[in-house]
């Protein structure tokens, strides 16, 4: 295939997927997909390998293709039909959470099965114990809302109204949960669409040559990017703070990189068991994070799809943190375990190719959970969001600051839209001085969001991490400030909370959320002082720690 | 002559002027562009377009504007020292924007800084709920301590964006008069004017990037209003937006931001009107001047527009021509890196100093340096306005270029085109390739005074196999000022609620906006019969975020009407994402009136008179292709006429722009006079496409 058809194919296939996005995105009815865009979108061949994603969340698409494939072993592949459409939530068929409902098609052409199109995208409630799903006190994942196994949820082009029926009566919200579910299955309509076009247009022997032959351009890129690494074994840890339910100790998170020649392996032997509270992971979310770091190490550019992970060995013990068994909770496993497997593999790699690595970010996604039922209206409300911090370092520039890192990149929701639909006032929400790790080139800032309470039983859910062990710097850089979770009630009162926690608020109660930044890199006393006296005039840094941390009197 | 319409285009190096008279003749004028004040290039070539037409200074009737004022600011960031002024608790959220980050897998992407410093982000004490209710109502006194301390601190314009303004602007309003107070005249850009819709990131970061290049627009609009005056043109003045409608000089002083994106659309709609009279129905635009390359595409007639889009990584929120740019053109300076490569661009010599060959004090190499040393230019441009001196082009090729890489002068010439190419053919791929189209199913318009030098070579690279080079390119997109429809577009907010909107009501708004577009077209003497009025519902399902324009003609709005909207609706809905949900109320977010004009211009592009059907040259001279010299033919575009044909190497000499038709390419010419080159070895491909289809 010549050079210019593939490269034509090549962003054939990723604008289906960006315009499979707009679609979900743009018919969706719940904030967190309409405003905060967590939602992923794909294409895949017959073996629900991904041929093209989207530029959505790096947890989604890592997993999403374990996610088809898994389900193509529970289905019988030869009674699919044209229109049809197939749901599942389950984590250990190859998911996240729950509340990550999966929704895929077979895309036919001339009578026969050609590709898959998908989305993933998450719910604002699944069921289970409390609204929004997410608890982080659950123990097994029946506390964590309705499982679907596979389901035709549409039947060649038909709805199912009693699966429908189904889903709506194990959920809290829903008519939002309803018009999202329907977002995800236009999404796929246009993305089958699109690609029986591109069928008809260029012929679907010519399509379907172009996926392999893309499958194995990326492979081919990938290992000549292999190949530069110097040889080596290169090991790291790191540890989350306990699981929230019955451990406040470090859990480890180990990781041998072993690099040298057109392969890589990555052995997670040494990794802790996995825990009662819901931070497992499945292997498929532990390959996800192996993807992203070692494409953001090696050539960023390279296309993702199943080339391009051709020669990756990985080794996740069974029963381990990051290949958990049934009936394990895996609710904040993407959030915050998935966040802590990144630092561990840049830590990794970091010895390798110093250059291309970062410092810690903030370590977790810094997930807030709001809920309740507003008596006025009979009617419950949740919404949830993550709350970015700040970026690591680099070896030649300042970390970002407020800004979601790694594993995802969903957007804030926001101060205008969560005063809407939740009975919440937002006080402040800013950059958070100080709390960046110093170095020659400092972390990026965390962030700081106030939350004011509107009405009384407003239950709470926080799921954060690296409030005790703070994120890392690198080459002498200093570590950031810990994240930090504070309710003053309306009375006075002040309690600090803990990285994982549920609260429940009454109306005038405020919760301080104040996220890590990012660690340094380099020596802080090597900065420049143009660039420090800008930070300390722009009130992030204060003199105090420019003296401090930075040995520099002003 | 009772009538002589003007279109004025400002780009990087030329100022191009295009007149239409009464009976549809068409008349340009090129000039330099005056960089420290654009406006004098533009009444220097509206005084060479008048005098050349013979046409008193009065008999102009309007004058249609295309600038790049604003864009530049935003571009060399040298915009206004600009605050901002937002709710206690906010001001870094100009800063965080939507928490997210435009590169993904790049550990060493970083987002552009913010154009306001966080010192100069200032929290007012004052709070606007959801449901618009005033929870504390701005202190202005301390307020106007604020503004008096920032004027002191050499502070040039304010953006002033509170929360939940768009449901209640009172307390921005307070804002305003109390800085009118104290400072009358000071440029202040309020965010429920600029972009009066929820999501405060959005409309704080609008209204931001409307401070920040609004006093330079509005210094440049009054001072060319007011050198028209002088110069007794009297005429209305149009500026073009973003969107490829025109908008008055006095609105686009305040709204500047809408023109951010203004730039290359003139060209743009040129092609699309092409587009309309041509058989080339799918077009690849290049406007290539003296500092940028500008891609836009034609797919079916009809150029793209978008509604979100990002500038110089920050993102804007109004509707404009879908277009790429990169910083290549024909003043890109050629340089060595550290690591001894050549490289070219991003930064431009631009008019003033300019290429080394216009002999205005440039001393570095530019990319037209590189063409004049290879004989693609000859020793004058605008018909011997300008004399370029080629020796020491060369000269200053061979000192800084061609001596360190141990090549002839020839051979780095050569290199430096080739280097640009390269960097436009990645610009066209951005267009087309990455966006799934197939630039080969295209015709690429190379425009602008430099596009035709090189279109054949960017053709051959992405294998398009057809060049079509229309009359006067470096007019072209002066040209498309003038057919750029009339347009103004009317909205206002009725957020209901299906089981609350009130049918009455929505009539109503519709004729109070129908009445705003009348007291606008009053003013710019449009006359009803010239444009059509279209009504249009934004409507959604209720709980969605993003809807559907749907038109409603122009009847009375009645329980008839609103069925037919909301079933259009659910069509559309259907057609679009392939389901409809007939049991979800819908909710109506805004009403839109759009005037349109209907004039059609087709007439005033004439068609040509057929010509022998063999072109000659008016000299035969040697030009640079490949490595080698080779006998060229120079032809005069004006003598060009309806099936002449001839076969490159040549060189199509014209007031403003040069053509340049490679070795073993053929040339004919249309009936429009528009030159078509079927690019050498491509033939072959362009008969199986035809084949296959």
């Amino acid at each position: 295939m010549d050079a210019i058809t593939l490269e034509v194919m090549r962003n054939r296939f990723f604008a289906i997927t960006e315009e499979m996005g707009a679609a979900l995105i743009r018919t969706a009815y719940s904030t967190n997909i309409k405003d905060r865009r967590d939602c992923s979108c794909a294409l895949f061949n017959v073996e629900g390998d991904t041929i093209a994603q989207a530029e959505h969340i790096p947890v989604h698409s890592g997993v999403l293709p374990w996610g088809v494939k898994g389900a193509l072993k529970h289905i019988d592949k030869a009674a699919l039909r044209p229109g049809d459409a197939i749901m599942h939530n389950d984590p250990f068929i190859g998911g996240t959470h729950l509340p990550d409902i999966i929704i895929f098609s077979p895309i036919f052409y001339q009578g026969k099965l050609v590709a898959f199109v998908g989305n993933l995208a998450h719910h604002v409630d699944v069921g289970g114990k409390v609204p929004g799903s997410l608890t982080p006190d659950a123990t097994e994942i029946f506390h964590e809302g309705i499982q679907f196994p596979p389901v035709k949820i549409k039947k060649e082009g038909t709805i199912d109204p009693e699966i429908f029926g189904m889903f709506q009566a194990n959920i809290r919200t829903k008519y939002e949960s309803g018009g999202d579910l329907m977002a995800q299955i236009a999404a796929n309509n246009v993305g089958a669409k699109r690609f029986e076009e591109l069928c008809s247009e260029m012929g679907a022997e010519l399509v379907l040559e172009a996926v392999t032959e893309l499958e194995n351009y990326c492979d081919r890129r990938m290992a000549a990017e292999l190949e530069k690494l110097p040889a080596g074994t290169f090991t790291f840890e790191d540890f989350l703070e306990g699981d929230g339910v019955t451990t406040q100790e470090p859990l480890r998170i180990r990781a041998a990189v072993t690099t040298g020649g057109p392969r890589i392996k990555i052995d997670f032997t040494g990794t802790c068991p996995q825990v009662t509270g819901p931070l497992n992971c499945v292997r498929p979310m532990a390959l996800a994070c192996i993807y992203y770091v070692v494409r953001a190490m090696t050539d960023p550019t390279i296309p993702p799809n199943s080339g391009t992970y051709r020669r990756f060995d990985v080794i996740t013990p069974e029963g381990s943190l990051v290949n958990a068994v049934y009936p394990a909770a895996t609710g904040s496993g993407n959030s915050i375990t998935c966040q802590r497997l990144v630092d561990v593999l840049i830590g990794a790699l970091a010895q390798a190719v110093p250059e291309k690595a970062c410092a810690a970010a903030c370590g977790s996604m810094n997930g807030i959970q709001l809920g309740g039922y507003d008596p006025k209206s009979h009617s419950y409300f949740a919404n949830g969001e993550t709350v970015g911090g700040g970026y690591g370092a680099t070896w030649d520039q300042d970390g970002t600051s407020g800004v979601n890192t790694h594993m995802t990149n969903t957007r804030n929701t926001p101060v205008e839209v969560l005063e809407n639909i939740m009975p919440v006032k937002v006080i402040r929400y800013g950059l958070l001085p100080d709390s960046e790790g110093p170095g020659l080139h400092r972390g990026g800032f965390g962030i700081q969001r106030v939350l004011e309470f509107q009405t009384d039983e407003v239950d709470c859910f926080i799921a954060s991490d690296r409030v005790a062990a703070p994120p890392w710097g690198l080459s002498g850089g200093g570590s950031a400030r810990g994240a930090r979770f504070t309710v003053k009630r309306a009375d006075g009162r002040v309690e600090h909370l803990p990285s994982k926690a549920r609260v429940r608020f009454q109306k005038n109660d405020r919760l301080y959320i104040e996220t890590s930044g990012g660690g340094g890199w380099g020596e802080p006393a090597q900065r420049d002082r143009a660039a420090l006296l800008r930070d300390v005039e722009d009130g992030l840094v204060s003199r105090e720690r420019a003296a401090s941390e930075y040995k520099c009197q002003l | 002559m009772t009538e002589l319409k003007l279109g004025v285009d400002v780009g990087g190096t030329f100022t191009d002027v295009v007149g239409i008279n009464g009976a549809g003749e068409v008349f340009f004028a090129k000039t330099p562009s005056t960089p420290q004040d654009q406006s004098i290039g533009v009444l220097n070539g509206i005084r060479i377009l008048l005098e050349q037409m013979g046409a008193p200074a009065d008999s102009v009737t309007s004058v249609a504007h295309g600038t790049t004022v604003a864009t530049n600011t935003l571009l060399e960031r040298n915009g206004a020292v600009t605050a901002l002024i937002t709710t206690e608790g906010f001001r870094d959220v100009l800063h965080i924007g939507r928490q997210s980050r435009p590169e993904l897998y790049d550990l060493h992407a970083r987002k552009p800084e913010p154009l306001i410093p966080r010192r100069l982000r200032l929290e007012a004490k004052e709070r606007t709920l959801h449901n618009g209710s005033l929870l504390v109502q701005l202190d202005v006194e301390d307020l106007k301590r604020k503004v008096k301390e920032l004027i002191a601190a050499h502070v040039e314009s304010i953006a002033v964006c509170f929360l939940h303004s768009y449901a209640n602007p009172e307390n921005e309003q307070r804002a305003l008069e109390g800085i009118r107070e104290i400072a009358p005249d000071f440029p202040v850009s309020v965010s429920s004017e600029i972009l009066p819709e929820f999501r405060e990131f959005e409309r704080m970061n609008t209204t931001v990037l409307n401070a920040y290049v609004q006093p330079r627009m509005q210094h440049y609009v009054s001072q060319l209003r007011g050198r028209l005056d002088e110069n007794d043109i009297c005429a209305p003045l149009t500026i073009m937006q973003s969107s490829g409608g025109m908008m008055t000089d006095q609105v686009s002083a305040s709204r500047s931001v809408n023109t951010l994106l203004s730039g290359p659309a003139g060209g743009a709609l040129a092609a699309e009107f092409l587009a309309r009279i041509t058989p080339y129905r799918n077009i690849i635009t290049g406007d290539l001047g003296g500092t940028s390359f500008d891609v836009a595409v034609v797919q079916n007639g009809k150029v793209g527009i978008t509604g979100e889009g990002v500038i110089e990584g920050f993102p804007v929120k109004f509707p404009h021509i879908d277009i790429t740019t990169i910083g290549a053109g024909g003043g890109s300076v050629a340089w060595l890196d550290a690591g001894g490569a050549l490289r070219v661009g991003p930064r431009s010599a631009g008019a003033v100093p300019g290429p080394v060959c216009y002999s205005k004090g440039g001393e570095e190499p530019a990319v037209t340096d590189a063409h004049a040393v290879l004989g693609r230019v000859g020793g004058e441009l605008l018909g011997g306005a300008m004399k370029l001196d080629i020796p020491a082009a060369r000269r200053a090729i061979e000192d800084r270029l061609a001596n360190a890489l141990h090549m002839t002068v020839e051979e780095a010439a050569e290199g430096i085109l080739r280097v640009a190419n390269a960097n436009m053919v990645r610009a066209i791929r951005v267009m087309t390739v990455e966006k799934g189209i197939d630039p080969r199913k295209f015709v690429l318009m190379p425009y602008g005074g430099a596009g035709a030098l090189h279109a054949v070579d960017l053709a051959r690279a992405l294998d398009i196999p057809t060049v079509v080079i229309p009359v006067a390119p470096g007019n072209f997109s002066a040209f498309g000022l003038l057919v750029a429809p009339i347009r103004y577009d009317e909205a206002c907010t009725y957020h209901k609620h299906q089981r609350d909107v009130d049918l009455d009501k929505m009539e109503a708004l519709f004729r109070a906006l129908e009445e705003t577009a009348r007291e606008e077209m009053e003013r710019d003497h449009v006359r009803r019969e010239e444009v059509d009025f279209q009504r249009k519902v934004d409507i959604r399902y209720f709980g969605q975020a993003y809807e559907l324009t749907v038109e409603v003609g122009d009847q009375p709005v009645d329980r008839t009407v609103w069925q037919q909207l909301v079933e259009e609706f659910s069509r559309r809905h259907q057609q679009s994402y392939g389901f409809r949900k007939d049991d979800d109320p819908v909710e109506i977010v805004s009403l839109r009136l759009s005037v349109v004009g209907k004039t059609d211009h087709t007439a005033l592009y004439a068609k040509s008179r057929p010509g022998t059907g063999s072109a000659e040259p008016v000299q035969i001279r040697p030009a640079y292709f490949s490595g080698k010299w080779m006998q060229t033919g120079i032809f005069d575009r004006a003598r060009l006429k309806a099936n002449d044909r001839f076969t490159g190497p040549a060189i199509v000499a014209e007031h403003g722009a040069t053509s340049v038709i490679g070795p073993g390419d053929q040339a004919w010419v249309d009936e429009y006079r528009n030159i078509i080159v079927t690019i050498a070895g491509r033939e072959a491909y362009r008969t199986a496409v035809a084949s296959a289809e």
